[in-house]
């Protein structure tokens, strides 16, 4: 009884509203850990850039919440940063098919799994230089939390991303495996895009 | 009866809400804003087996079973809280709730479930679903040792530490009812028979159920389980402090266990490695056997090690592949036993199965395979089960 009095107590003391989901995050320690850790700046500005309606069309990012922040110091541009999310696997079980996963066009597909959200950092010539799970709700497939893994992304820089063959497979986690090797294809690809267009 | 109406009206309000367009599945979508949590998730998975024994001096029939068929609900009232459900028609006639807990998420770090949770012992227990392991049957250590699917109702926290690739969850849940007019635990159905599944259960003391994984290693993940605490007795009810004879009965109708489990899963291109090891050291089944006339162990062990390879391509069309396995599984519910139990040779029961799988999609499988099994008192492998089953989640 009084383990479950303590257990009630912890969660009320801990109740709070909900906030929008990557606006926290941005502005979350992790975020500033990481920004700390690449450029060595404690205080880095994060100023977000409106990306027109016409760029998102072609990716199935669009199903999901992604906001691009250019990273500032002392008016000189470090790197950038996206936020977003992919589908992952659900509780349940991480054994929903292809067409659930990120690449699906259908928006009520995502309906059936659980997302996850993501920090994409690119250094000044577009490359991505670090990828970090940010939430991860699901009892299944958060292997891919697991920098070792992460770090693919990174290493691998001249070549398009395919699951299963230079990103190596993740057995019991397929769903979300796939979606996040997807999710940062696309938006990689949108970087170039929005760099030949000069919007960033 | 009546819980199958009442799921029945359950699912018929939810398919109305879905088809007059009420706004249970609202997801916002377009760029820069915020993804409304998709609310309700409806899931299933079920297997369907036919089993046929071959001894040497006996016929059996066979046995085809519609073995289990799974509803989960998943609700997300909010970013924070959810509510996981599952319930499940065993055999086509029974019914059980077989998870129901809320979850309030505070961070990747650190979530608080209440309810009826799966007890996180071992890996079949909580990755269940019949597509995700091979072979017909559930491993014999998960039947007999670990009581899979093993839940009680309970409370504790979970999370995933990132940065050093641990997932790990905490909690404090009921344990295992020893006595219900008769004692429940024994040599021959290990604690299978004590199982309170969350249906009127009764606890005399809370138990401690804790699970860490390490996934740091990509394709490699390891586990380590632990559940500690004394089980259930009815006859704590309406007990008389003052009355000694009646409350040396009653503390001889519980026993104390601690399991440990580790387990292992690793793939390495085509080849599935699996194997998991479990220890329990039960106290006071000296006192409990003399009350019950049980033949309750005072150790038990049971651990599988399988080889799975696939044969199909890493990458088919439809992620097909075809792994035939083979596994070795041993369980011994006598491995110590205390002066007034004698040893029960036939507990030691081994098992190889072999057998093959098709995963037609990730999501439906069809399986085969052959069990042999010998126990302690047997000079080799002369019983045999012929399984072959469907397994499928969605």
């Amino acid at each position: 009884m009084k383990y479950l009095f303590l257990f009630c107590t912890i969660i009320l003391m801990g109740w709070m509203p909900n906030i929008p989901l990557n606006s926290k995050l941005v502005n979350s320690k992790k975020i500033d850990r990481i920004i700390y850790r690449l450029w060595n700046l404690k205080n880095s500005e994060k100023e977000e850039i409106n990306i027109p309606l016409t760029i998102y069309e072609n990716y199935s990012t669009q199903n999901f919440a992604m906001n691009i922040y250019k990273l500032k110091h002392n008016s000189n541009v470090n790197g950038y940063l996206i936020i977003s999310s992919a589908s992952g696997c659900r509780n349940g079980g991480c054994k929903a098919p292809d067409e659930l996963s990120h690449s699906g066009k259908n928006k009520q597909d995502f309906l059936l799994s659980d997302n996850f959200s993501f920090a994409l950092f690119f250094n000044t010539n577009f490359e991505i230089i670090n990828v970090t799970i940010l939430d991860y709700e699901s009892e299944y497939g958060y292997e891919i939390c697991s920098k070792n893994w992460l770090k693919q992304f990174v290493q691998i820089k001249n070549e398009n991303y395919t699951y299963g063959n230079n990103i190596q497979a993740i057995s019991g986690a397929t769903v979300s495996a796939k979606s996040i090797t997807n999710a940062i294809s696309e938006l990689k690809e949108m970087m170039k895009k929005l760099k030949r267009e000069k919007l960033l | 009866m009546k819980s199958i109406n009442l799921f029945i009206k359950v699912n018929l309000i939810l398919l109305f809400n879905i088809l007059s367009g009420n706004n249970l599945f609202s997801s916002e979508t377009g760029p820069a804003k915020i993804t409304q949590p998709n609310r309700l998730a409806i899931g299933g998975y079920g297997q369907i087996d036919a089993s046929k024994s071959f001894g040497r001096n006996e016929m059996n029939n066979a046995v085809l079973d519609i073995h289990r068929l799974i509803v989960i609900m998943n609700y997300k009232f909010n970013q924070k809280l959810r509510l996981f459900t599952e319930i499940e028609l065993e055999h086509v006639s029974e019914v059980y709730v077989e998870q129901a807990y809320l979850n309030y998420r505070f961070s990747n770090l650190l979530n608080i479930r209440g309810g009826l949770i799966l007890v996180p012992m071992g890996i079949i227990n909580e990755y269940h679903e019949p597509n995700t392991f091979n072979g017909v049957l559930r491993p014999l250590t998960d039947k007999i040792i670990i009581p899979s699917t093993w839940r009680e109702i309970g409370v504790g926290i979970t999370g995933l530490i990132t940065s050093a690739s641990i997932n790990y969850q905490l909690f404090l849940v009921n344990g295992f009812n020893s006595y219900t007019g008769a004692g429940t635990l024994n040599g021959t159905n290990g604690f299978r028979k004590a199982r309170q599944k969350g249906a009127e259960s009764i606890m005399t003391s809370p138990n401690f159920a804790g699970k860490v994984s390490y996934f740091g290693v990509p394709q490699l993940k390891l586990n380590i389980s632990a559940f500690i605490g004394k089980t259930e007795s009815e006859l704590f009810n309406n007990l008389n402090k003052a009355n000694t004879e009646l409350v040396a009965r009653a503390d001889s109708s519980i026993v104390g266990i601690q399991m440990f489990t580790g387990s292992m899963q690793y793939k390495l291109k085509n080849l599935y490695v699996r194997g998991q090891y479990s220890f329990v050291n039960i106290s006071n089944s000296y006192n409990y056997n003399a009350f019950t006339g049980n033949d309750l162990g005072s150790a038990m062990t049971g651990y599988y090690a399988e080889l799975g390879y696939n044969l199909l391509k890493l990458k088919t069309k439809d992620d097909s592949e075809l792994i035939p396995f083979i596994r070795f599984t041993q369980i011994n519910t006598h491995k110590k036993v205390e002066r007034n139990t004698l040893r029960n040779k036939a507990y030691k029961v081994s098992q190889i199965t072999m057998g093959i799988g098709y995963k037609i999609t990730p999501l439906a499988m069809i399986k085969t395979d052959i069990q042999f099994v010998k126990n302690g008192n047997d000079a080799n492998y002369a019983n045999y089960t012929v399984n072959v089953g469907l397994g499928f989640s969605f």
